[in-house]
């Protein structure tokens, strides 16, 4: 008897991707998925903020979820040190904000063969449709991906298969052509209701973007921060973490401060005291800031009040701040900015 | 028991840390894995499930969680 045929499938965990993954298992194919972690998911990130959330289920990554329902093998691969070069220096630019997506698909696509050679798969999946998004998911893009991650052939859309030339699993009868889709472009219908056909009850709904990058005012700080550091590979990485939260002022030309918006940003920000300034309004409600460490004194001011205006303390009324740095405090009297003054600093 | 401290990490690492270490086990073998990442409440029997692992507790001792898993009886 032949040894089963095994494939790789790239897993969001999303209804596409757990569509395709089902049409693989009913034509008998030994399937484990993949779920790449560049350190930009925007899910993870909100189930970090809500750390404290009652509601389980807003707290769970969708592809380990589909795979426990589907019943099939996922690993969630480490690609954020590396993802910083596909980041910083896309060959094939970035698209609307700073998403590089083309190529951030090859470099997921290339990890998911080498994952594919490891585990003696014979091929890769995905739930993308053909048209169904502006930038990876039109034909020529799909070939230039498939092409430079070294997959062509390999590389299979069971959502949108019957629309593109057959592949190799395809031609050697691995998988049944006629039982793959021709689904094509942004409307949601035929997967709703292959879904309903094939009994995927349970499934997330879409939402809205699956990764910082492609937000603008995530955009906006990026490229803050590639103007500020002539050497972007000497970015420390926490760095990058803290532009996804809290409101950001460019206080100097080296100079930044970052006031937590919210409870779960402002325990987020805690954990990145270190090596930094921190500032709290005493007396009074205050949000967490943080500074960097080699603030001037008219910086230190400048943050100071900063802080203060998004603090329960009156406008006009004098605030003492608390600034925290390598455990010693001190206290700085000020009067909380004016809005006006500060937003040509937002970033 | 071999045991994973994954505490101060945010989800996915601990999870994509159990699955590095959970290889060089023999199957059968258990692991302790400690988190401070409400996100393990979900994550992690969802992940035993999809892996075929047995997740044989968990339980929080104040903001940690203590969790056993034992690995597949066939996993290479
Ligand atoms: S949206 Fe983000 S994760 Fe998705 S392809 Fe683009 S850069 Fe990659």
């Amino acid at each position: 008897m032949s040894a089963k045929i095994k494939a790789i499938g790239l897993i969001s965990g999303g209804l596409d991707s757990m569509l395709a993954a089902r049409l693989m298992l009913d034509q008998g194919i030994d399937i484990i998925g993949v779920n790449f972690n560049t350190g930009f998911c925007l899910t993870d990130h909100k189930r970090q903020i809500r750390k404290n959330s009652a509601d389980k289920t807003r707290l769970q990554n969708e592809a380990l979820q589909a795979g426990a329902k589907l019943e099939f093998p996922v690993e969630i691969i480490d690609i954020s040190e590396e993802y910083w070069q596909v980041l910083t220096k896309p060959k094939y630019g970035y698209g609307k904000n700073i998403n590089p997506c083309i190529d951030c698909r090859i470099k997921m696509f290339s990890r998911a063969k080498e994952f594919m050679i490891e585990n003696d798969a014979q091929f890769i999946f995905t739930g993308e449709v053909v048209g169904q998004r502006p930038m990876t998911q039109h034909k020529q893009t799909q070939e230039l991906i498939a092409k430079k991650s070294g997959l062509e052939g390999l590389l299979l859309r069971p959502l949108s298969a019957r629309n593109l030339p057959p592949t190799i699993p395809e031609l050697k009868g691995w998988v049944d052509r006629d039982k793959l889709k021709a689904f094509y472009g942004r409307t949601r219908k035929p997967q709703i209701n292959l879904a309903q056909e094939l009994n995927v009850i349970e499934y997330p709904q879409p939402a809205g973007g699956c990764c910082f990058l492609t937000d603008e005012s995530y955009a906006k700080r990026m490229r803050d921060m590639f103007r500020h550091n002539m050497d972007l590979d000497s970015i420390p990485r926490d760095e990058v973490i803290l532009l996804k939260v809290g409101r950001h002022f460019r206080i100097g030309e080296k100079a930044k401060l970052i006031v937590g918006r919210n409870e779960g940003e402002n325990n987020f920000l805690e954990r990145y005291k270190k090596g930094k300034i921190s500032l709290e309004v005493r007396d009074y409600g205050s949000p967490v800031a943080l500074a960097d460490a080699n603030l001037s004194e008219y910086e230190t001011m400048l943050a100071a009040s900063i802080t203060a205006r998004y603090s329960d303390c009156p406008p006009g009324k004098e605030a003492i701040v608390q600034i925290e740095k390598d455990g010693t405090v001190n206290e700085l009297d000020v009067l909380p900015a004016v809005p006006e003054d500060i937003e040509t600093m937002r970033v | 028991m071999v045991k994973l401290n994954t505490v101060g990490d945010l989800c996915p690492i601990p999870i994509i840390k159990i699955s590095k270490m959970i290889k060089e086990l023999h199957p059968g073998d258990r692991l302790v894995l400690l988190s401070d990442d409400p996100g393990i409440e979900a994550d992690l029997p969802a992940w035993c499930a999809s892996n075929k692992h047995q997740l044989l507790s968990i339980e929080k001792q104040g903001d940690i969680y203590r969790c056993v898993v034992q690995k597949k009886p066939d996993q290479s």
